[in-house]
């Protein structure tokens, strides 16, 4: 036989079966797409972040001072360069920031003219260099830059995506807290902020918290900080050895600042640097996971499908074995068949992930904006993974055709009832009672006739229900973990306000008085939020929190207590649910706080202090600690707030309130607890969109799947179907029969896809995302929407997708059908 | 009672046109055991084919208990499927899946006939010979088994029209007697049989014998030389 002749006999075997060969190729096409556009989508997100934090030039070290400590400028430069290993630094730059307010006139993008008051904060940096910044440049979007000519000047730089989503042009007039009045003059991204994260630990906060950045001497006058910085950034040589560096600063600002609260930290603890560049392994972990299952589940299928296509040629095998043909030039047609089968879904997988992968880059561009954007095509990812899929295929036309070859060529070529084979596990069907008549049990008899067939669709099938248990198992969890966190936040008063200080006052002071005298308020509560953290003396485990010093016996709103008690007498916390079981600790256990402790009018020591667990509250994040106000002595603080709860006046709005506090110096924000949850559902609303995109992959995975199958069930059962045409049973019940088997492939992979998919969920919900948000606590649970979506999924969409084959049943030719001798 | 008038049936195949039947026409009584007998393409199947309405003639008529089938939607064919006529196929077209006594069963099924309203599954596999195979499948039965049980599954229908397409072909000499022996006692007990067979031999036992020859009716009476019994046949 020539090699024309086979190309040619092997074009028309394909044009033969050309939906089966195009569906088939579908199903490749979606699993090598899906596996290639996740994995190009890592590899994209990796050198986009190595290129943007280092056109950015991120710092590798920090040195912070305590909340409210401030240091003369120079002084931590000059105690940087004093350490062993000077050389080794290559920039270092001081720096200011403070918390405040904007307020802001906007026109939508409907032309909408509105005001827009928001928190945020202020960064005061050196750009007088002409070089630039050495260490955590602005990225220019819009407008223009600062300049030396800026320095004390009202001039300020709005980031990028709070302008973004307010529509502002780059340059403007704004007001800061207290009525001061700044220029905008351009439009940034910096990368501490390429997401923007608010004080309070808010994610993707970019609309609603405002990041600003001046110069040092504008920030210094706005806050009346003549002179002072409260933090130094660094950017040591690549060569140099971090710990040696941390360790030499630690004790060098022991030495020198002995009185002052100092925390060396590294890129690494910055809570941007880490979601940005953790995510990307935490995330691929979980989409090498998703897309791994729908290529698997795509490689049941085309082995599945293409197994079935050569068995049909039984009979040609068999007739060619009788003429002498080599079994080798045997398997060259089948397998050139293969050949142009994976070759077409090589082309649709490389369509699908360039579809996928332009409409994930689009969401990811929107979630995180950077300044530099890579995405070469990673010929690596997908020649590997058309190698996979090229083999599987080739496997998968192979192995039946090593069976067909295997038999006497009489076996192959008998036709009739001599061809009939074994009933698989249809006779144990016999001893199980089923109700029904023939009509009934035929469908079920089905499935047990061919139960290696029955095997690989199922697992076809239920590997795109795995994943979209996976999705949907996720997406549930997160929102019930937000449902019951935002029942937390607004059980008792959906309305209250919180009021944020620029730093801890006296609560005599005339800025708790101007608030509490506000015509828009009604009572207030003072309290106080400081940055610790916490540990235990059984764990390894130590994470920052939140302390939160409030009235336990407030009547406006307290934590709920799921054990133990808010009791204000005894010293003592209240953790969270998840922090509790992160330390291994309960009620009555101790703790260790590691705590700032007043030493100075500007500076703080940090302490750690052993305090037993009054309680425990339900939050979903684990860091945030409650204590009475009537232990503010701890922090050698005793009466004074910087976070005020209070209640406004019967028939205020909000708005009324940012507006009558906005001129108040030292607010520096105005909000209420459920505009901070809304903000989370804004944020879960764009999670959503992603989710349910990807579910769309084995969605269409399953219907593929489950279309080809009722097709080639069709194309074997003809005759069959034809003999109940003879014998007058209608099309409708001949399809219901066929609708029953499917719905019993798809049921079963319902179950065996719901078991995989749990696992696989518990697994990235337990292990997996604990890594990368070690703070939040999740909620694992499946609503009752998720399972109904399921069973749609998995038991209806499959089980009717014979109905697509309603046309060829009733074109069949029954008489012709009828006389074919297979 | 069967009336066929002036049946024809062509097919185009390109642009040729292939007459398969060329206006024929007939009348078959009830209880008449006839052989359609007549070389590879001469129509025998096309015949049957019209007969039980697997398929619709080019022009004519088929009349059946004095309604006109020919014209009759696709519902009521199948119909007249389910309550006329029963085939028998040569390669048997039994469901794999099925044992013997479901296939039977599967008869009974299709005709919408409820248990007890004739015999039973398992009473017409007693009667064809099959009662200690009744929860066989398929496989597990030889080609003569198979092919009684694609009788009693015909029979088990009740209808009065049995369609047998070459019910023999598959079989030996000893064996194809059996079955048409079987069919024989069939029309004894006042069922319309019709085989479809190119094999002369076997129209010697029937009473009527209609011969085709090019889509056309060549010989339509009893046998040359008359009757003959089963046991005189040889083939």
């Amino acid at each position: 036989m020539t090699p024309r002749l086979l190309l040619i006999w092997s074009l028309r075997d394909l044009k033969a079966r050309w939906i089966q060969v195009i569906t088939i190729s579908l199903v490749i096409g979606l699993g090598i797409g899906t596996f290639a556009s996740f994995n190009s989508m890592t590899e994209w997100r990796k050198a986009s972040n190595t290129a943007s934090f280092e056109v950015t030039r991120m710092y590798d070290l920090r040195v912070g001072l305590s909340d409210g400590s401030f240091v003369a400028e120079d002084q931590l430069t000059r105690i940087i360069g004093s350490i062993p290993s000077a050389s080794a630094i290559e920039g270092v730059e001081e720096r200011l920031t403070i918390p405040t307010q904007l307020r802001v006139e906007a026109v939508d993008a409907e032309g909408i003219e509105q005001t827009i008051l928001v928190p945020g904060e202020l960064i005061g940096m050196d750009f007088s260099d002409p070089d630039g910044i050495s260490v955590n440049r602005v990225h220019l979007t819009e407008g223009r830059e600062l300049g030396p000519s800026d320095a004390g000047q009202p001039k300020i730089l709005l980031e990028h995506k709070f302008a973004l989503a307010h529509n502002l042009p780059p340059e403007g007039e704004a007001l800061l807290a207290g009525g001061r009045t700044v220029s905008y003059v351009g439009h940034v991204l910096a990368p501490e902020h390429f997401i923007v994260i608010t004080e309070g630990g808010g994610f993707l906060a970019h609309a609603s918290y405002v990041v600003m950045f001046s110069s040092l001497e504008t920030v210094q006058d706005t806050a009346g900080r003549a002179g002072l910085v409260d933090e130094a950034i660094i950017r040591i040589s690549d060569d140099a050895s971090r710990q040696e560096v941390i360790a030499e600063l630690e004790q060098a600002l022991s030495t020198q600042l002995p009185l002052v609260g100092v925390d060396v930290t590294e890129d690494i603890d910055d809570p941007v640097y880490r979601s940005v560049t953790e995510d990307v392994e935490g995330d691929q972990q979980t989409t090498n996971i998703i897309s791994f299952a729908i290529f698997i589940g795509a490689v049941f299928a085309a082995f599945n499908l293409t197994s079935r296509m050569v068995e049909t040629q039984r009979r040609e095998i068999g007739v060619a074995m009788a003429l002498g043909v080599p079994p080798r030039q045997i398997a060259l047609r089948p397998l050139i068949v293969g050949g142009q089968i994976a070759v077409t879904g090589v082309i649709f997988g490389l369509a699908v992930g360039w579809l996928l992968a332009q409409a994930l880059k689009g969401v990811l561009n929107e979630f995180v904006p950077l300044p530099i954007w890579v995405s070469p095509f990673q010929y690596e990812i997908f020649i590997g993974v058309t190698i996979v899929g090229l083999l599987v295929l080739l496997v998968s036309i192979g192995y039946p055709v090593w069976r067909a070859v295997g038999v006497n060529p009489i076996d192959a070529i008998r036709t009739g009832h001599l061809a009939a084979r074994g009933g698989g596990l249809a006779p144990l069907m016999t001893r199980v009672p089923a109700p029904g008549g023939t009509f009934a049990q035929l469908p079920f008899r089905n499935v047990a006739r061919a139960p290696r067939r029955a095997f690989l669709t199922i697992m076809g099938i239920a590997a795109a229900v795995a994943v979209t248990v996976v999705l949907v198992g996720i997406l549930d969890s997160y929102l019930e973990t937000l449902r019951q966190g935002r029942d937390e936040l607004l059980s008792t008063s959906e309305e209250r306000l919180q009021i944020d200080l620029a730093i801890p006052v006296p609560l005599n002071s005339s800025v708790v008085e101007d608030i509490r005298s506000a015509s828009t308020i009604e009572t207030i509560e003072p309290g106080l939020r400081i940055f610790g953290a916490l540990s235990a003396p059984n764990t390894d485990e130590e994470f920052d929190v939140i302390l939160r010093f409030i009235d336990f016996n407030s009547e406006i709103w307290t934590p709920t207590a799921v054990r133990g008690s808010l009791d204000a007498g005894p010293l003592g916390v209240v953790l969270s649910e998840k922090a509790a079981t992160d330390l291994d600790v309960d009620v009555g256990d101790a703790i260790v706080l590691t705590h700032p402790v007043r030493e100075g009018l500007t500076s703080f020591s940090l302490k750690d202090s052993s305090l037993p667990i009054l309680a425990i509250h339900p939050h979903y994040i684990r860091n945030t600690v409650y204590m009475d106000n009537s232990h503010l002595d701890l922090l050698n603080v005793p009466d004074v707030t910087n976070r005020i709860t209070a209640v406004a006046v019967q028939g205020a709005a909000i708005i009324e309130v940012k507006e009558e506090l906005f001129p108040v110096s030292g607010v520096v924000s105005v909000s209420t607890v459920a505009e901070e949850a809304n903000l989370t559902e804004e944020l879960l609303n764009q999670f959503i969109s992603v989710m349910r995109l990807m579910q769309t992959v084995p969605l269409l995975l399953a219907i593929l799947i489950a279309y080809n199958t009722a097709n080639i069930a069709m194309d074997e059962r003809r005759r069959e179907h034809a003999t109940m045409a003879a014998f007058g049973v209608p099309y409708r019940t001949v399809l219901r029969m066929a609708v029953i088997e499917s719905t019993i492939l798809g049921a079963l992979a319902t179950v065996v896809g719901s078991v995989l998919g749990l696992g696989l969920m518990l697994y990235i919900t337990e292990v997996l995302l604990p890594r990368t948000t070690p703070d939040l606590g999740l909620v694992i649970t499946f609503s009752v929407t998720s399972v109904l979506t399921l069973i749609a999924l998995g038991v209806i969409a499959v089980g009717l997708a014979p109905l697509l084959t309603v046309r060829r049943l009733r074109r069949a030719d029954i008489p012709s059908t009828l006389r074919v001798m297979e | 009672m069967i009336e066929l008038e002036g049946i024809a049936k062509r097919y185009e195949i390109g642009a040729i046109t292939v007459t398969a039947l060329e206006k024929v026409s007939l009348t078959i009584n009830e209880g008449e055991f006839i052989v359609v007998l007549g070389p590879s393409g001469s129509g025998k199947t096309t015949l049957l084919n019209m007969i039980g309405a697997l398929d619709t003639p080019t022009e004519g008529r088929v009349i059946v208990d004095g309604q006109e089938v020919t014209g009759a939607s696709k519902g009521q064919l199948f119909a007249y499927r389910r309550s006329k006529v029963s085939f028998i196929f040569q390669s048997f077209n039994l469901f794999p899946g099925l044992t013997a006594r479901e296939n039977v069963q599967f008869g009974i099924d299709a005709a919408g006939k409820r248990n007890g309203d004739g015999p039973g599954a398992v009473d017409v596999l007693n009667d064809v010979g099959l009662g200690e195979r009744v929860a066989h499948f398929p496989h597990e039965l030889s080609g003569g088994e198979q092919q009684r049980v694609a009788i009693a599954r015909a029979l088990a229908t009740g209808n009065p029209v049995v369609l047998a397409d070459e019910p023999t072909g598959e079989l030996d000499f000893t064996t194809g007697a059996q079955i048409l022996e079987l069919l024989r006692r069939q029309s004894e007990s006042g069922k319309t049989i019709l085989v479809v067979t190119h094999n002369r031999e076997i129209s010697r036992m029937a009473d009527r014998v209609i011969e085709l020859s090019s889509g056309n009716i060549v010989h339509d009476g009893p046998p040359s030389g008359g009757r003959a019994s089963i046991s005189d046949l040889r083939w």
